[in-house]
This record gives C-alpha cells, structure tokens and sequence, in this order.
C-alpha cells in the first residue's frame, strides 16, 4: 500500500467512524429535509393564497372587463360590490376601476399574512400584460396601491413599515440571539472538555450546579458582548437602508390601527428571548459536554440548536399565526399579540417561554452531575 | 484520613474496580502503583468525590465521598488529575488565583515560589512548556491548604530538577502540615523515594501492599520495579 493511499484509508476510517462525522452528516440531512418541508408549506401557502382571491367590479371599460376576465381564469372570483367580509374569505380582492385604461391604476385589498401580503400580487401584472396583448397595445404594468387589513382594521404605511421593523428585530431575536449564545455556550464547555479541567473544578468545592450557573452567566454576557456590537453594526446598517414614511391621511380613516414600538413591547420581545435563549443555552452545555474539544463543540452544537430555529425563517415569508405556538416564534408573536393590544396573548407566550427556560435549567441540573461531566456518561444503577 | 473498603466500579461491561481497598492516615504519603488500566484515575476519581462506586464505600477526613456532606470536605481536599492543562490564554498568576479562588484562599507567593515560574508566571500560559504547566497545576493545589491531597502522575512531563522539587514539596507537605497523601505514578524511582507505603494494583484489585523496603524484601528485588514485576507475574 502506498502511502498516499495509506493515508487515505486511515482518514476514511477515522472519520467515518466519528460519531461527530456521523451526527453532522444526519443533522444536515435533517436539516434538509426540514428546510425543504417548512419552505415548500410556505410556498404552498403562498400559491394556495394567490388562487384564491376575488374580483370586485361594477361597470368598468372594455378593457377594464377584459382585464376582469383574464383574472377570473387565473382564478379569480367576481364580484359587484367590495365589503370588508370578503376578506375574511379572500386573501386579496381586487378593484376594479370604472375608468380602467392603460396604465391603469388598481386598488388591492389584502388579507395581512406576513410580509409578503405587502407584495402586490403577481398575477396582476400577468393578467394586465394578457389583456393588453389582445387589445394590441404594449403591455404596461399596473400601479397597484396595497391596503392591508388585519383582523378587520386597515394598516396604514406607517403601520406596515413598523411591522417590517418588527419583523426584522424578532428575527435577528429569534435566530440570531439564540445561534449566538448556544455557540458561546460550547466554546464555553468546549474549552473545559478540551483541557480536562472538569475534573479539577469539581474536586474542588465547586459543584457541579455551580459550574452550570457560571457558565449560563458567562455565556449570556459573552453572547450579549457579541449582540451589543453585531447590534450598533446593524443600526448603522438600517439607518442606511430604512426610510419610513407616514402617511397622515391614512391614519385618520375609520378602522386604522396605531402600531408603535414601546418599550413595553420591546421589553416583551426581550424577556422572551431570554427565556428562550435560557433554554437553548441549557441545551447547548447538554449537548457540548459530549464533545471532546471546542473545534467539535462549535460545529456540533450549532447543528443542533439549527433546526429549532428553522421556523424563524417562515415567520419572514408566511403568518405567524399558524404555528405560533412553537416556542422558537414567540418573540415575534409575543411582539404581534402585543401590538394589536392582546396582553392576554403575550403573557401566555411570555409565561410558555419561562416555563421551558424552568425546565431546560432543572433537566440540565439533574443529568449533569460529576460523573456526567468527568465521564461523559450517566450512572447505571 | 483516607479509607477505602472494597471499591466496585463498572463502566459499561469493564470492571475498573473489582474490591480495591486501601487507607492513608495522617501524614503518610501513600503511592498507587499499577499498569494502564489497573484502576489507579478511577480509584482517586471516587476519592475525589467524582465517581460514586458501583460496590463498596471510600471515606475521606471521616466523611464518606458519596454522601451529600462530602461537598463541605472538599474545601481539605485538593485532587490533581493526570491529563489537566491549564488555560491558555490566562497567565500563570490569573491561573492560581482562580485555583485558589474555588478554595476561597489567598497564597500567591507561596504557589509563585513552589511553581518555579518566576516571572514568567505574568506570561500567558500558552507560551509554557508542557512541565511549566504541569508545575502551575501542582503548585496552585499543593498551597490551597489541604490536609488530603490526591495526585495523579503529578510530575509528568517535568524535567529531573523540578520533578525533584515537586517531591522534595509533597514529601514536606505531607509531614510538616500533617496531610494524608495518595501519590499515583508510572516512575517506580519517585515512588519509591516519596511514598511511606506502596499499594501495587492491577486489573482492579490490590496485589500488594508495603513499605517499600518491605516489598523489595518480600520480592528479592534490587528496586521496586523489579518487586513490582514480580508481583505481577505472581498474581497473574
């Protein structure tokens, strides 16, 4: 046997018998599968929802009705007169203008389900460039005005635009925070499994609880030292990108809401995810005290603690509320529930939350005893 | 000062420990002689408080070392393990003080003195030698104050001059502090030179025991490398 080839088959061997190889290879292919199952529901949804909006119109022009029926073939239901009730059927309802021409101006009124509800629907434009197409005249797009309602009240720009805010903050708390602290956490414990000082501290009258809160606090305040910097870059970075832009009549129409960032809806935003990052913490040292050394702990942890945050990608393109009761969204549907003024709602979520921090912290306490932490096992009785 | 009485530990289908017993009392410094994987690290592992045995008790300053009021006796214990290494990016003296600080004690200059370092001992540990490391470890445990001390191939890696030191320290400790001292070791030289009493070990169970003049008698041996062979032979 060569040497090159020696070499080879000692690697393939070794690694491939790496439980760590073994566990980054299913996590990724859980993590596959996992992504590609939330993201198609959520590009179903979406389809679902684009197929299923109405038509409102009541004496338009020629090419008005010819636009009316191209988007009754795209799926379109039609309809003489707008109430607000058809939106609790409808995701969107079109309006048609009576003066409708080229390029015509078309008031949409959509169902609020996530950012991309802000959006004006795609099938417009196809619908338009269809209609235009038989007429004989170039296709020209639409200005398309989206009104959004949610729970029956108008959203007006300003609204909208803290939404988008809200959506941004609850998705760096929901994701970024939580990813920050677990691969704190196995730096944290990485370094005492690689250096065999387990045994040392807790020789000594540390105790194993001890070693767990320290570590809780010392990586909490590490992940909140890389928060607080990854922060001031991203506020320098939005007040680049963000403009938001009121709009004084809009908020004066019967039905409007008022949404503003308080700190009382902050301070909800934040305590949940403490909680949550309480929980991810105490499931990250879990994880960690597994491995052997930090280079392992940094990819294995992260791995692991990856797909319970997977869901906070949906909250980006769908509504929370179909699956808000998974603890890993409650920063954004606790930062929702109490913008919209359901206190009820936040504090339950608020409360889930702790309950699991609770749990996770008491488990951790159980299982990580002396033994666990110098052995890596638990004892057999 | 230290007892213990039959110990049994099972790591899966392996027996560690199949009955050890042994004891150290005031002032004595008691070496654990075996091969790999005789049961030395898991016998000193449930002194320490560690391990809880499968079989068996250990009792250490009178307080059995699986019972919850071990925790207040580990303030008289210190247990140096095998494969500790100190932190890399802390300096030698952040190091002790973080030692001493699990202790609630305060002797800077004592484990400056012991270690060796000199001034190094402000440099970041990563720029240490495998047995300047090994000398921080030992000298931030042996000035803790502790009146059991457990120690785990204490001078391995440590060149002949501080390895000579290191034993000159715990030889002293052990009788001017009155302190009970299991010493476990691969270097039958050290042993032999340091330890009042020998307990030859292997496969889990204690073959021998003596002082070492005893077991170089008992053995017809020059050194007790030689005594130790033999009594391995003999028990297998």
């Amino acid at each position: 046997m060569g040497v090159l080839s020696a070499l080879v088959v000692k690697d393939l061997q070794e690694i491939l018998t790496s439980r760590y190889f073994l566990v980054s290879l299913v996590v990724g292919f859980a993590v596959l599968v996992a992504l590609g199952a939330v993201m198609g529901a959520s590009i179903r949804e979406t389809v679902a929802g684009t197929q299923k909006f109405a038509v409102v119109v009541n004496d338009t022009t020629d090419l008005g009705m010819r636009f009316v029926e191209k988007l009754r073939r795209h799926g379109g239901e039609v309809y003489s007169s707008f109430s607000p009730d058809l939106l609790t059927r409808y995701n969107y309802v079109v309006v048609v203008p009576r003066n409708f021409t080229f390029p015509a101006r078309v008031e949409v009124y959509a169902r609020y389900r996530g950012l991309m509800s802000v959006a004006p629907p795609f099938v417009l434009d196809v619908a338009a460039a269809e209609a235009a197409r038989e007429v004989g005249v170039p296709p020209q797009l639409l200005n398309v005005t989206t009104l959004v309602y949610m729970d029956g009240a108008r959203l007006t720009e300003a609204d909208i635009s803290i939404l988008f805010s809200l959506f941004m903050l609850s998705w760096v708390f929901m994701f970024l925070v939580p990813l920050l602290v677990a691969t704190t956490a196995a730096i944290a414990m990485g370094v005492e499994k690689e250096k065999r000082t387990f045994e040392l501290i807790l020789s000594t009258p540390a105790t194993p609880n001890a070693l767990i809160a320290a570590k809780l606090v010392s990586s909490v305040i590490l992940a909140l030292i890389q928060f607080a910097v990854m922060a001031v870059g991203m506020f320098i970075y939005f007040s680049n990108l963000v403009v938001v832009e009121t709009s004084p009549t809009a908020a004066t129409q019967p039905f409007t809401l008022s949404i503003s960032l308080s700190p009382s809806l902050l301070a909800l935003v934040a305590l949940s995810t403490l909680a949550l990052s309480i929980a991810v913490l105490a499931l990250s040292l879990l994880v960690a005290t597994r491995t052997e050394d930090i280079k392992t702990a940094q990819s294995v942890v992260p791995s692991v603690i990856f797909p319970l945050l997977l869901p906070a990608f949906v909250a980006l393109f769908a509504p929370v509320d179909t699956f808000e009761a998974y603890p890993f969204v409650h920063p954004l549907a606790v930062a929702t529930a109490a913008a919209f003024g359901r206190w009820d709602k936040a504090y339950l979520y608020l409360a889930v939350d702790w309950a699991l921090a609770a749990a996770a912290l008491l488990a951790v306490s159980r299982l990580m005893t002396a033994e666990y932490l110098v052995t890596g096992g638990r004892r057999r009785r | 000062m230290i007892r213990a009485v039959q110990l049994q530990k099972k790591f899966g289908k392996v027996e560690a420990l199949r009955g050890v017993s042994l004891q150290a009392a005031e002032g004595e410094v008691v070496g654990l002689v075996g091969p790999n994987g005789a049961g030395k690290t898991t016998t000193l592992r449930i002194l320490a408080g560690l391990l809880k045995p499968d079989g068996g008790y250990a009792e250490v300053l009178g307080v059995r070392t699986d019972s919850p009021e071990f925790r207040r006796a580990k303030r008289w214990l210190a247990y140096l393990p095998e494969e500790v290494m100190p932190y890399d990016n802390l300096t030698g003296r952040a190091f002790i003080e973080f030692v001493h600080g699990l202790y609630g004690v305060v002797n800077m200059k004592e484990a400056v003195e012991l270690s060796g370092l000199g001034p190094r001992v402000d440099d970041k540990i990563k720029t240490y030698s495998k047995g300047m490391r090994r000398r921080l470890v030992a000298a931030a445990l042996l000035t803790v104050g502790a009146k059991v001390l457990l120690l785990d191939e204490p001078t391995s890696g440590v060149d002949v001059l501080h390895a000579v030191e290191i034993r000159r320290a715990v030889k002293e400790y052990a009788k001017s502090r009155g302190a009970a001292v299991i010493y476990s070791s691969h270097n039958m030289l050290e042993v032999q030179s340091v330890c009042d009493r020998v307990y030859f070990i292997d496969r889990g169970v204690v073959v021998d025991v003596g002082t070492p003049g005893e077991l170089l008698q008992r053995y017809d041996a020059t050194d007790l490398e030689e005594a130790f062979v033999k009594a391995l032979k003999g028990s297998g």
